[in-house]
């Protein structure tokens, strides 16, 4: 079945190929003041980030966690 | 005035650096890795203001002046996707290894994963060779913004020895603790200020679209990409941001995470806090070729510090000039704690001493070689007068090349050290050669293509990695488990 993970990994791969954005290359166009070209990339750490927040949701690797939790147990018999 | 705050602000990083010392442990894993207690807001602002240098405000500015908007789509953007994920999918692996098997530095990892002592050591003194030039920027950095800000007054040279000085004395005392507090402060200002900086500026032009007119008459092809960027350049661009897997400095603030998920928030804020940093950085960059015209080559690298020094002249240009200070140091006091700890563990502890040399001698030992380097360092500083954003570029490059080895490290179980010493061999010899060939060569891509020589180097360095591994027995079991144990 296709997870959620993968679907998540193939939305990076085309975020990652949209950085280059060749179809506002030469537009001089201002939005809010911003050349076009600056604008669009601007957004595009917005969605970086976005793109991050889900990542962490749905695809956070296993084996540090079991780490993390190892030594969380560990501090806790110390203590 | 100027001058006077410039020096005020030295003295309170001095202090907050100090002060860090009250809660030292006395031990080594204490001074070189705060002990993994750093937590969530502070590693953000460690991660990201090590990685914001004088490249991000003085080279961006630079840059842009020359070549316009496309400076940040080239670096800002691409490392806004590249480095949170490549902290996502290497460095908390990095993290859990550390935790797991106790390492401070890359080296110690590298060399356990294949065994190998010579790896371990060919790979420490390719690190420090390709650091330098990632120093030298910090140091000419720190010399450029006091020249200029006090007109003169302070020469470059003075400026560059200062920032010296101070970044040994909190490292020194205050080790990987005392530069994350003094990262999270110094982050913190340098952002704030940057907006202080841009909104004040913009002001005097009446706003950004009445700044963005002035440029669209004078300087029109500043405001698209145009030929000033190829798109192949803007493509391969994006590997250089893969640098930070390698850099040491970062390696080390990954270590000192208090938990796997103290990562989650400096993931999704980093991309945020590159666009808080670079708009302004771009944009002023652009709007100060309206003001200061033909400013040639690395000159340009004066440009944000001359808009500050004309239009917020007195105190505020004081506070706006130690916002600059900040991004500077922030970064240079990370690499050179890095720089300490590898010669520390990677050579003293390793080949000198083992386990017979006691914690205060671990720690002298860090703060000689800090000393030592830094003074080479700022000897360099005098010679050179190269763009501050082609010197990071060509040091990132050489980092971003070595991802191969390190990916490999984390997720390849055939790999073998012979793979791993043949890559970093191809990656150091071809660096040096594109290096000599590129370094006078304003805009320099292979072939004059676009594109950029990180994408060579790192390609070459990948088929090293695989040819050498395949073409060489496996690695023992024994090694196999204990980095790739059956329940993954």
């Amino acid at each position: 079945m296709f997870s959620i993970k993968n679907f998540l990994y193939i939305a990076w791969i085309i975020v990652y190929l949209m950085h280059n954005d060749l179809w506002f290359w030469d537009n001089p166009t201002l939005v809010l003041g911003i050349p076009i070209g600056l604008f669009y990339h601007i957004i595009y750490c917005f969605v970086a980030s976005l793109i991050l927040y889900l990542l962490i949701k749905n695809a956070w690797p296993k084996f540090v966690d079991e780490v993390d939790d190892d030594a969380k147990n560990i501090e806790n018999k110390v203590h | 005035m100027v001058t006077t705050i410039i020096f005020g602000y030295l003295v309170l990083v001095l202090f907050i650096g100090v002060l860090s010392h009250r809660l030292f442990r006395g031990t080594g894993e204490d001074y070189f890795i705060a002990s993994r207690t750093i937590g969530p807001f502070m590693l953000l602002m460690s991660l990201f203001g090590t990685n914001m240098t004088a490249f991000a405000i003085l080279g961006a500015s630079g840059e842009a002046y020359h070549e316009g908007i496309g400076v940040f789509g080239l670096m800002a953007s691409a490392s806004a996707l590249i480095i949170p994920s490549v902290f996502f999918f290497v460095g908390t692996r990095a993290w859990a290894l550390g935790k797991k098997f106790g390492y401070l530095t890359q080296v110690q990892y590298f060399r356990d994963r294949w065994g190998s002592d010579t790896l371990g050591l060919f790979l420490f003194f390719v690190l420090i060779l390709l650091l330098i030039p990632y120093l030298l920027i910090g140091v000419m950095g720190g010399g450029l913004t006091l020249n200029i800000i006090t007109n003169n007054e302070v020469p470059e040279w003075f400026g560059s020895l200062l920032v010296c000085i101070v970044i040994v004395l909190y490292v020194s005392y205050g080790g990987l603790r005392g530069t994350a507090w003094v990262n999270t402060f110094q982050t913190v200002v340098f952002m704030i200020l940057g907006i202080v900086t841009f909104v004040i500026i913009l002001k005097n032009f009446g706003g950004l679209n009445g700044a963005m007119s002035l440029v669209a008459e004078k300087h029109p092809e500043l405001l698209i990409r145009g030929e000033n960027i190829k798109p192949l350049k803007l493509l391969t661009y994006t590997g250089i941001p893969l640098s930070v897997g390698m850099f040491p400095h970062m390696f080390m603030h990954w270590l000192s995470a208090k938990r796997a998920k103290t990562f989650q928030l400096p993931l999704i804020f980093y991309p945020l806090c590159i666009a808080a940093v670079w708009i302004p950085s771009v944009l002023l960059g652009i709007i100060g070729s309206i003001d200061f015209p033909g400013l040639q080559g690395a000159a340009a690298n004066s440009v944000l510090v001359k808009m500050v020094g004309e239009y917020a002249p007195g105190v505020l240009g004081g506070f706006l000039a130690a916002g600059i200070f900040a991004a500077i140091m922030s970064s240079l006091d990370s690499q050179v704690l890095s720089l300490g700890t590898m010669f520390t563990q990677d050579i003293v502890v390793h080949y000198g001493f083992h386990d017979k040399l006691s914690e205060k001698k671990q720690i002298l030992f860090g703060r000689i070689f800090v000393v030592l380097i830094l003074t080479i360092t700022f000897f360099l500083s005098l010679i050179s007068n190269k763009s501050i954003f082609k010197l990071a570029v060509w040091s990132f490059s050489g980092f971003a090349s070595l991802f191969p080895v390190l990916l490999a490290a984390l997720f390849w179980k055939r790999s073998t050290k012979f793979g791993a010493f043949l890559s970093i061999l191809t990656v150091a010899v071809l660096w040096i050669i594109l290096f000599i060939q590129g370094w006078n060569n304003p805009g320099y891509t292979i072939g004059g293509t676009g594109i950029m020589p990180v994408a060579v180097i790192l390609s070459a360095g990948a088929i090293a990695m695989v040819t050498g591994s395949l073409l060489t027995k496996p690695p023992e079991q024994a090694l196999i488990s204990k980095f790739f144990p059956e329940k993954e």
